[in-house]
């Protein structure tokens, strides 16, 4: 079982009728997902459509008001094992009395594994996020990036097959956004999990994803399901400057501002 | 006895109360879609998250300690520093009343400071995360 080399694949993942409403107001109408195994699947949308509500409905975070979500054909209720979150806020969902590793680790304690072992799969997935070398070190010892590559290694080390990441680059500058972008690619490609990313920033969502789901309305559907049709090799100049990119970005654009 | 721990329970229970109310969300969160037992949730991030506010309260609690010592001390004890001040006193000793007064200053002074040594030992993380928006990127 271990996380780093042997994910068999990822269980895919159904989204059936999703709804959630807060009181009277609903958030999510009759959204159906199919999350494929080993895909890459942006969600999209106007900026308080509730694609973070949709996130937190699919990590089992907040109740669903209707419908259901099942992985591997089972319906879960509540946070499933096989998946990882990683937080748009690393600095909150870090720990500071903790060193990077124990970070890492901490989950793995949870599942009750010996702690020789769990220490040993953390360094792994810091090395797997370029991090062994701040292993010793505390999250505030960090730069952002930094912190937000040991949330991604807490989920790796975790096993999570599906990674539910959501606007994990939002508070990070451009470059180091452009290197954890493809880090993820990198980890997606050789891992083979699922990566399902939240995020506003839409040419962000089209360079990493197979597939971007885009939210609008009130309360949100799906309104469009657009295959990126990039092959799975992206490079961050050909990639973006490639007609099928600028014309995928556009169609996104149109539907999300309503053009 | 039972004053000085009656007296003590209140800064820190309330300072508790107040770090984990005062907790970043988000770690809980983190914690339960990590599914992290309850047990060692308590321990390792409840607690451990609160205990700024905790160690505050038990400096507050430290120095009412040591006041509340010496009063009752003064009232109903037949041996200790409070007793010793007030029978100076009583024989016009006054040398030595001010010197059982200015014992009692330094008794706190060296107990706050040790417990400040602690407090930084203990809290050594505490002291150096930077405030939020002034983190490093």
């Amino acid at each position: 079982m271990n996380a780093m080399t042997t994910i068999p694949s990822a269980p895919p993942m159904q989204v059936r009728n999703l709804s959630k409403s807060y009181g009277y107001s609903q958030i999510l109408k009759g959204i159906d997902l199919d999350v494929r195994p080993g895909e890459i699947l942006a969600i999209v949308g106007p900026s308080g459509v509730g694609k973070t509500t949709l996130l937190r409905s699919l990590s089992g975070l907040t109740g669903l008001t209707a419908g259901s979500v099942s992985i591997g054909g089972k319906v879960v209720n509540g946070p499933a094992p096989e998946i990882g979150l990683v937080f748009q806020d690393y600095r909150g969902s870090l720990m500071p009395w903790m060193r990077t590793l124990e970070n890492v680790a901490f989950p793995l304690e949870g599942k009750g594994m010996p702690k020789a072992r769990r220490e040993e799969l953390a360094l792994k997935c810091l090395a797997d996020v370029g991090l062994e070398a701040a292993a010793r070190k505390y999250p505030w010892e960090l730069s952002g990036g930094m912190q937000q590559r040991v949330s991604i290694a807490r989920a790796l080390a975790y096993d999570a097959h599906i990674l539910l990441m959501d606007e994990p680059f939002g508070s990070l500058d451009a470059q180091t956004r452009m290197v954890l972008e493809d880090l993820v690619i990198a980890l997606q490609r050789r891992l083979g999990i699922s990566v399902i990313l939240v995020t506003h920033d839409i040419d962000e969502a089209i360079y990493m994803s197979d597939r971007v789901v885009v939210l609008n309305g009130r309360p949100a559907q799906v309104v469009d399901l657009v295959e990126v049709p990039l092959g799975r090799v992206r490079e961050q100049i050909a990639t973006k400057s490639d007609p099928r990119f600028v014309e995928a970005r556009n169609r996104v654009m149109r539907e999300i501002m309503g053009g | 006895m039972f004053l000085i721990v009656f007296a003590c329970v209140w800064p820190i229970l309330l300072n508790t109360i107040d770090g984990v109310r005062g907790m970043n969300p988000q770690m809980l969160e983190m914690a339960q879609a990590f599914r992290i037992p309850f047990g060692l949730r308590n321990r390792r991030i409840l607690f451990m998250g609160a205990l700024p506010q905790i160690m505050a309260g038990m400096r507050i609690a430290l120095a009412v300690s040591l006041v509340l010592m010496v009063i009752s001390e003064f009232v109903g004890a037949s041996a200790g520093l409070g007793f010793y001040i007030r029978e100076k006193k009583e024989a016009f000793a006054m040398a030595e009343a001010w010197g059982g007064t200015l014992l009692t200053g330094l008794l706190g002074y060296l107990m706050s400071a040790l417990f400040l040594r602690f407090e930084r030992w203990a809290l050594h993380w505490h002291f150096q995360t930077p405030e939020p928006g002034k983190a490093a990127s």
